[in-house]
């Protein structure tokens, strides 16, 4: 099947770079440089049409910046962003903007992500209206109907997202996305900072989604259960590089990258809840100087000579799975 | 519980808006209610001034100079009482001070306005644009900001010359920085949070984001820094005034009518200064008090 999204080769760099002071400073023999942060170090990922795909890694390794490139928040430094195979960079007008609709973001915090001077059916009602998808006269009706889609009672429109609970705001951000007619849905830790009892229901909701509208999801999350529940096939992130993909059920039965181990490893279950957990040696290192060759060899137990020095590639090991790891073989 | 809850059963749900909360918080404050209580009387008692005072302190005709430097609640040749007394040109105070309240709290709020306009423009653009271009004016700020106020504002007037449209552009010189602050620091805090990445997300234009999304979230403090800047402006006008380069005889302010009774003092005719000084004091200090409340009640970190 033709994918709906792919990245292709995306990097994205921070720099910081010196003010006056700095580089008087600099002149006069002082250690300050520019600092540039690789957040996302040439990812690749292609995502099928109705595909659910989840991104994993520790919080500081690039997902929520990678997710931020797709939905078109934060431009890349380098690679491109194909919709439909075309580079959404690169359309101009009209298709620009529907390009630009098409690919959605949902958000991890339901306090910040809603804009407190707004009503509810601004939130939602605006930029259907700003875009013309609707007309002045069908906005209410559209409006009501965008929130019963997602479970919320449209006679509570006329408030203010501070008068909703977590989950509820959850939601309203849910709306607002989906009354745009997004086909591509990024969803960044959203469900991470909701009460466990709500997060089964906006799990249920994303799926429900999913059914009616054929939307494909960017699932990013660090909760290794919620992944394996909904996902299809999973990305497994380190430190701005993708290290592992593989379909959902081969990931979790047979992980091929000493990092993928370790993590799931140490996920917490229910079946071996009397065992001691080891934690992964060391400290996640800093972007700003990550270390050379593969980016996990001063934490990973396998480290060989070549770790040091030589990238790994994103090795095929069977179509639709990948692993980035000199060792891949022998594990 | 009270009687509302007890015979009103069913109740629509009530929608508590933002303003309606905050309005519960300011009236929380006795002192708060008092000083916005007092600003509300002295801006009515200043717009309908002709129809309140006695006489008209400007018009010629109305003016007796038999009636000079009266004791306060001496009876005027005309017949009235002159409740604070008279100025050396025969004036009763009430009525100046009346008169003078519309100057003083025009040239206030008009500055104040203009500034806050000002001031709000740049340091939007400032936080927006970044880069260079914001270096550049938050630097020229920081160098306005260098200068006491009414240093700026007595320079200005040096070059600009008197007159009521002077001391307005002198004030607004003086103060557009404070404004320009506030708005870029808050912006700068808000454009950071996700709504606006969700805006941007769903394909609105930047100056939508900008003036829909950001600038409506930046006002509080910026309400807060407008009140006890008009307050200042007032003070600042006052000063300007009585040191004589700020507004001329023809447009008698609160600071006008003090330095013409400053010299009087010492010879026992304290009301020519005393009351008009008084009226300033209350004006100046009920603006900040309510501003100093409206920082409390914005206050996020301040919240029960």
């Amino acid at each position: 099947m033709k994918p709906i999204l792919e990245i292709d080769a995306v990097s994205k760099r921070f720099t910081r770079t010196l003010d006056v002071a700095g580089r008087v400073a600099q002149r006069l023999g002082a250690k300050v440089r520019e600092e540039t942060v690789h957040a996302v170090d040439s990812v690749s990922l292609t995502i099928a049409p109705g595909e659910v795909v989840g991104l994993v890694g520790e919080s500081g390794c690039g997902k929520s910046t990678l997710g931020r490139v797709v939905a078109g928040i934060h431009s890349a430094s380098a690679g491109r962003i194909l919709l439909d195979g075309q580079d959404i960079a690169a359309l101009t007008g009209a298709e620009r903007r529907a390009a630009t609709l098409a690919v959605q973001m949902i958000f991890q915090d339901p306090f910040a992500s809603l804009n407190p001077r707004l009503r509810v059916e601004d939130i939602i009602g605006e930029a259907p209206r700003v875009h013309g998808l609707v007309t002045a006269d069908a906005l209410s009706d559209y409006v009501d109907e965008t929130m019963r889609r997602v479970g919320l009672d449209p006679a509570l429109k006329r408030r203010y997202a501070h008068q909703f609970s977590g989950g509820q705001r959850q939601r309203i951000g849910i709306a607002r996305a989906l009354a745009v007619k997004p086909r591509f849905l990024v969803c960044d830790e959203a469900i991470a900072a909701l009460d466990v009892s709500i997060q089964a229901q906006v799990i249920n909701l994303f799926m429900d989604l999913r059914e009616e509208l054929g939307l494909t999801y960017l699932f990013i999350s660090h909760d290794l259960s919620v992944v394996e529940h909904i996902a299809d096939s999973v990305a497994i992130m380190y430190l701005g590089r993708i290290v592992e993909t593989a379909p959902t059920e081969a990931l979790f039965e047979a992980p091929r990258h000493p990092y993928t181990r370790a993590l799931l490893a140490e996920a917490p279950r229910l079946d071996q809840r009397r065992r001691q957990f080891e934690p992964i040696r060391g400290e996640i290192p800093s972007p700003l100087d990550p270390p050379p060759g593969c980016h996990f060899h001063p934490r990973c137990p396998k480290t060989q000579d070549i770790c040091r020095t030589a990238l790994p590639a994103l090795d095929p090991i069977v179509p639709g799975r990948h692993a980035a790891c000199h060792f891949w073989a022998e594990t | 519980m009270t009687e509302a809850t007890l015979t009103a059963p069913v109740t629509p749900v009530k929608v508590e808006t933002p303003f309606q909360r905050f309005r519960a918080e300011f009236f929380e404050s006795r002192i708060a209610t008092a000083a916005l209580a007092t600003i509300v009387l002295i801006i009515l008692l200043a717009l309908f001034a002709p129809w309140i005072t006695p006489q008209n302190p400007y018009d010629l005709a109305q003016v007796d100079v038999m009636d000079g430097r009266l004791a306060p609640g001496s009876e005027a040749f005309a017949g009235y009482t002159m409740w604070l007394g008279s100025d050396g040109a025969g004036r009763d105070l009430f009525s100046a001070i009346l008169y003078g309240l519309r100057i003083s709290l025009a040239v206030g709020v008009a500055s104040g306005v203009i500034a806050l306009l000002l001031g709000m423009a740049v340091g939007l653009l400032a936080a927006y644009a970044g880069g260079r271009l914001e270096t550049v004016i938050m630097r020229v700020v920081d160098l306005q900001l260098s200068f006491p106020a009414s240093l700026v504002a007595l320079m200005l007037i040096a070059i600009l010359g008197k007159g009521i449209e002077n001391i307005i552009l002198a004030l607004v010189v003086a103060q557009w920085a404070y404004y320009a602050r506030t708005v870029r620091a808050t912006a700068l805090v808000e454009r950071r949070k996700e709504y606006v990445e969700a805006a941007a997300c769903l394909g609105l234009s930047n100056t939508r984001i900008i003036f829909r999304h950001i600038l409506p979230n930046c006002l509080a403090p910026l309400i807060v820094v407008g009140t006890v800047q008009v307050a200042s402006a007032i003070s600042l006008e006052a000063t300007l005034s009585f040191l004589g380069i700020g507004l001329p005889q023809t447009e008698p302010s609160l600071g006008v009518l003090i330095a013409n009774g400053f010299e009087y003092m010492m010879s026992g005719r304290y009301w020519i200064s005393i009351f008009p000084g008084l009226a300033l004091l209350l004006t100046v200090v009920s603006i900040n008090l309510v501003g100093d409340h409206l920082r409390d009640v914005l206050n996020p970190r301040l919240k029960k």
